[in-house]
């Protein structure tokens, strides 16, 4: 009898499908890794199963009993253990009162605090780290952080275990660690999940593999009869073949803009690249490497050190806030639309014009101008709304999208940096924003980086592609190499900087 | 797809159109309970004067609310104007002078109020209690339990109301009637407005966007000084006087007004016609507790019922806004 | 089993040494009250300093409840005033009839109630209905003045059994009597706080609710109770400070929620919640009653004191915010 079985899962967000009908199963004692890119679908499924997205569509069955998930107090109670990320701690606790949060050891009605502490030093102690248990979790590092998540799970006698991107930020002798615990777990009979974006990890401590796109399942195999090829041709698909890497570019006589050194405490590491007119540079990076930094940076939202250089058409300049960056010309599509992007509550002209008032510091903003101007946008970009005065909440992901684009491009500037532009949009969408922006391209004046985790993104648009990892710059390739292999250099960056040898 | 679109409907009438509802319904049941007593044009004209006093007041929380923040000062405010007027008559000084240092010392204060909530980054419901309290502890300590009159101000302030040819209650709405359309204007029609309700909906996108949102707040908290100085100046006339208690309550008022005129305490929602309807309304509600003898209490506790009453059932229309999006 | 008792040892030393910053600061500002006015150092000021400062402890310790949750309670002066007004009431309506015990506990009892009820309705729009807790406790304000004014019509009444006075008047072993009811309900709370569940889910709640809520932790239920004791405890906060003042009226406990606030945020209570100890908070608010009266000493007019607590509270929690983003 299979331990878990899920059925035609679906969930829906405003505007984005997030699960599209997914099947999903677990036996006892196995290890099943779910793998897929950002924006695939595993978070979600791991929450529907965590209780903490209660209103899903489809079927759960445990043990063969048709059950309903609809609270995290309720997934506990039914034995599944799941660790998101460390930042599901509680930040002001110290690392025992978050271990055994929900879950504590009582004498009577009193907490057994020698027990608690006890076992928690015996769990930390398995991973050979010393961890300060009596600070707030706040204050330990995010490796420590993680493996208090990861021993706060193991506490809970579950039955089934969840663990997504568990493993990055612990360097390779805890992970080692945490393999051994995963194993002595699955023979104990635990049926585990293991998320995680390094695909060798897979090939270290999975039974079987998973692959999610876009919502949907592309396939499941025992991981003793496939290869890391195989994996990755699922994960990164077939490719779309309407769009392919232009062949040659016009590119501008100087370069529109150096950056040298540019350096922001804990993210980046002299960091240099020249943008020219004309040409689309891909930044490429896994999740969770920093990349954004650079956007941020070139737009002034984060402070960068004395070192760093930027020149925009030979001049240097200083971004010490996004304004200045507008009024020097660099425009910025921030990634995650809802927290940075766009302002829900207010409507699709009044988003587009944001940008635009403030670098021209407009003193009348008539309604008709507005209302011009929007609609301008509106038809070019082909948006979907009733009209400029409909709220943006209300919108699809991919129309919400749009809008940040026509803001950008409102703005009138001459260096664009987009971040994950396209994440959690429908592929025709999806397709419409690449077409887009390999017209503006084709203005010699301008000049488009892009920085994304999609590796489909980035070769199907970039003229040139860098590729960033551990807080640098590594590599500077020319369009030659194939996906493949642009993903296992990223990978391997990441490895061979860890201290002990690399497997395989 | 209907579902949806009906609760957006609702959700936006409520906001936008719900004061005018409430109006006529206070209207209509002031004037009945009261039998006749409210609707005496007498009365009318009393209820217009405390509403351009108080639509002043409240137009100012209204800008500092939707930045996201909330004035707790503004009543302090209102009794450090008339103080200051009170010192200016008791040393004598030329009284439109100490009109124009009232209107400054207000302003002034609203600024400190902007800097330190933005510079500090405290809890803009802190700042402004703390500066209530010092406000209020330094008014305590200048007047006593004295009232204060300032017969030399009054004077100067029928001198301009005699220059303009106005009565004081034609003053007082028309300066709240400048007053309301220029912050229309600006919210509608200026890259300030956009920036303001950019601030209060989502503070981090609008700084994504090229908003400089610290601008925008350090302004929002000077107009509010500056509003509920002027506020103080319009009503100088007609008090007469000062007193401890003077300007006390403004601040639960104007966050009456404002909810009902439909602002949002989240920021980011809320237009000043509204406000000014939702002074109005306030005005009334006052104005009839105190023909019933409700007493000073009572009517502070109704009031708070009545922004507790708003607040959650906007929240609830949230929720169910929210369920249908996701529903979709 | 050695390195096990350190750890414990560990976290007894870390309650004393946060509440350790506050005993040198207060143990100064003592010296400097010694040098400056020496007069307030006879027994009898020092003997009512400590006994307002502990009916104001009630206060403060629900307040803290309430903040740790990442709340706030602005209702807690006006449940105290509330408190003094339904003493009053009873005494002057029942006390003839009924005998000192039955109305000595009809006092606490009914004001209890009273709290317990406004807590309620503050905890119940903030967790269940969401409605910010700034504008739900200060409704809760409202209603409890509200209320205060109706009871005796706004008239301050006397308290007609004289003898109630007693209770913070009696002393033993020197202590006034309302300080050893703080100390032992702070005890109390201290041990609910660190030793129970319920309180590990207060901390846990205010640090982050959805990791608590993912945790399994009903965090609506946790965040009523912090509401509802808090309502309780400044209910017999009101009581005692009746007792103190021998009146009810309804402006008695105005502008306490103020105090309470100031001495929790002095003793290190943040109000993002989730950090911050008890004992803290109680010095907070001896510290700044101590201030408070000395202020008189000083030769500076009462009045001010609203200023010194204003700038107290602005200055407080500047180093608050300091010290948290330097992590």
């Amino acid at each position: 009898m299979r331990l878990l079985e899920m059925k035609g899962i679906k969930k829906f967000f405003p505007g984005v499908v997030a699960l599209n009908g997914v099947d999903f199963d677990l036996q006892k004692g196995e290890v099943h890794c779910l793998v897929g890119e950002n924006g695939a679908g595993k978070s979600t499924l791991v929450k529907i199963l965590s209780g903490a997205y209660p209103d899903y569509h489809g079927e759960i069955f445990l043990e063969g009993q048709l059950v309903r998930i609809d609270s995290p107090r309720t997934s506990r109670n039914l034995g599944i253990a799941a660790i998101q990320q460390h930042r599901d701690l509680v930040p002001t606790l110290n690392a025992v009162e978050n271990m055994f949060l929900g879950q504590e050891i009582k004498r009577g009605r009193t907490i057994f605090w020698r027990e608690e502490y006890s076992r928690a030093r015996e769990m930390i102690a398995a991973f050979a780290r010393n961890i300060d248990l009596n600070i707030p979790v706040s204050q330990l590092s995010v490796s420590d952080q993680e493996i208090v998540a990861i021993c706060k799970a193991l506490l809970s006698n579950c039955k089934i275990l969840i663990l997504d991107e568990t493993a990055a930020p612990l360097d390779r002798q805890e992970r080692l660690i945490l393999f051994q615990k995963i194993r002595e777990l699955a023979e104990k009979g635990l049926g585990i999940i293991y998320i995680s974006h390094d695909l060798e990890e897979i090939f270290e401590v999975g039974d079987r593999v998973s692959v999610l796109k876009d919502g949907q399942k592309v396939g499941t195999r025992e991981v003793s009869k496939t290869d890391l090829r195989e994996v990755v041709k699922m994960m990164i698909g077939v490719e779309q073949e309407s769009l392919i890497a232009r062949q040659g570019y016009a590119k501008s006589a100087q370069p529109l803009l150096r950056v040298k050194n540019l350096t922001v405490e804990g993210k980046l590491h002299d960091v240099s690249f020249d943008l020219w007119g004309g040409e689309i540079l891909g930044i490429y990076g896994l999740a969770g490497s920093g990349i954004e930094y650079i956007g941020y940076a070139l737009f002034g939202i984060v402070p960068t050190s004395r070192a760093s250089e930027i020149y925009l058409h030979e001049r240097k300049v200083h971004l010490s806030s996004p304004e200045k960056a507008l009024k020097m010309g660099i425009a910025l599509i921030p990634d995650d639309r809802r927290t940075k992007g766009l302002i829900s509550i207010r409507s699709v002209g009044q988003n587009i014009i944001l940008s635009l008032i403030n670098k021209q510091k407009r003193t009348i903003v008539s309604t008709s101008w507005l209302s011009n101007l929007s609609k301008e946008y509106i038809n070019a970009l082909r948006i979907k709304t009733p009209s400029h005065l409909q709220m943006v909440e209300y919108l699809s992901g991919g129309n919400q999208q749009k809008v940040l684009v026509a803001k950008m491009l409102a703005s009138n500037c001459d260096v664009l940096v987009l971040i994950e532009p396209t994440e959690g949009i429908d592929v025709g969408t999806r397709y419409e924003l690449y077409r887009l922006f390999r017209n503006l391209a084709e203005d010699v004046q301008k000049g488009i980086i892009l920085i994304s985790t999609d590796l489909d993104q980035i070769l199907t648009l970039s003229d040139r592609v860098l590729i960033f990892s551990k807080h640098r710059l590594q590599e500077c390739l020319p369009q030659q190499f194939t996906k493949q292999e642009i993903f296992e250099i990223a990978l391997s960056s990441t490895q061979n900087s860890l201290t002990s040898p690399a497997k395989g | 797809m209907k579902k949806h679109l009906i609760s957006q409907f609702i959700l936006y009438t409520f906001r936008n159109y719900s004061v005018y509802i409430t109006f006529a319904l206070v209207l209509v049941i002031s004037g009945v309970v009261s039998r006749g007593i409210f609707i005496r044009p007498t009365n009318l004209w009393a209820i217009l004067l405390r509403s351009s006093i108080l639509g002043l007041v409240s137009l100012g929380q209204m800008v500092v609310i939707m930045t996201g923040g909330i004035d707790l000062s503004v009543g302090s405010l209102f009794s450090l104007s008339l103080t200051i007027m009170a010192l200016g008559e008791l040393t004598s000084m030329n009284p439109y002078l100490a009109i124009v240092l009232a209107l400054g010392g207000g302003t002034l204060v609203g600024l400190a109020n902007g800097i330190i909530v933005v510079t500090t980054n405290i809890y803009p419901f802190i700042v402004t209690f703390a500066t209530m309290m010092m406000l209020e502890s330094f008014n305590l300590t200048i007047l006593g339990a004295a009232a204060f009159n300032f017969p030399t101000i009054q004077r100067a302030l029928l001198n301009i109301m005699t220059f303009l040819h106005l009565d004081e209650t034609i003053l007082s709405v028309g300066i709240w009637a400048i007053a309301t359309a220029i912050i229309f204007f600006l919210c509608r029609y200026s890259t300030f407005g956009h920036n303001l309700y950019a601030v209060g909906g989502n503070a981090i996108a609008s700084t994504f966007s090229g908003v400089n949102a610290k601008k925008v707040k350090v302004l929002s908290y000077t107009m509010s000084g500056f509003l509920s100085a002027l506020a103080a100046v319009m009503a100088a006339y007609r008090l007469g006087g000062t007193n401890v208690g003077a300007g006390a309550g403004y601040q639960l008022n104007s966050i009456a007004a404002a909810v009902v005129g439909g602002v949002s305490l989240y920021g980011g929602i809320g237009n000043p016609i509204g406000v000014a309807i939702g002074s109005i309304v306030i005005a009334m509600l006052l104005n009839i507790m105190n023909i019933l003898n409700v007493d000073p209490f009572i009517q502070n506790a109704i009031q708070g019922l009545i922004i507790l009453a708003y607040v959650a059932f906007s929240n609830y229309l949230q929720k169910i806004k929210i369920e249908v999006l996701e529903r979709q | 089993m050695i390195t096990m008792e350190k750890t414990l040892n560990v976290q007894k030393v870390k309650l004393f040494l946060s509440t350790f910053t506050l005993v040198p600061i207060y143990g100064v500002f003592l010296l400097l009250l010694a040098f400056t006015t020496p007069d307030f150092f006879n027994a009898f000021n020092l003997r009512s300093t400590v006994t307002f400062a502990s009916i104001l402890g009630f206060l403060v310790i629900g307040e803290t409840l309430v903040i740790l949750t990442r709340g706030i309670d602005l209702s807690v002066g006006s449940i105290a005033s509330l408190s003094t007004v339904i003493t009053a009431a009873l005494m002057k309506f029942y006390g003839k009839e009924l005998n000192y015990e039955v109305i000595f506990f009809l006092c606490f009892a009914l004001s209890t109630l009273a709290g317990l009820g406004i807590g309620t309705i503050n905890g119940l729009f903030v967790s269940y209905l969401n409605v910010p807790p700034f504008i739900s406790t200060l409704s809760g304000l409202l209603i409890g003045s509200g209320f205060a004014y109706f009871i005796l019509r706004g008239v301050p009444t006397t308290l007609a059994i004289a003898s109630f006075r007693n209770i913070t008047r009696g002393r033993i072993l020197f202590m006034p009597i309302p300080f050893l009811v703080l100390l032992a309900v702070s005890i109390l709370f201290w041990y609910l706080l660190t030793r129970t569940s319920w309180g590990r889910y207060i901390y846990a709640v205010g640090g982050n609710e959805y990791a608590s809520f993912l945790s399994g932790i009903d965090t609506k239920k946790v965040v009523l109770s912090a509401y509802q004791v808090s309502g309780i405890l400044a209910a017999i906060g009101g009581v005692m400070l009746a007792a103190l003042s021998n009146a009810g009226f309804p402006r008695a406990a105005e502008g306490y929620e103020f105090r309470a606030i100031t001495a929790a945020v002095i003793g290190g209570v943040s109000l993002s919640g989730g950090e911050g100890n008890l004992f803290s908070a109680l010095l907070g608010i001896f510290i700044l009653t101590t201030l408070g009266k000395s202020i008189i000493f000083w030769q500076i007019s009462p009045f001010m004191e609203g200023i010194f607590i204003g700038g107290v509270l602005l200055a407080a929690m500047y180093a608050s915010v300091k010290g948290r983003k330097r992590r």
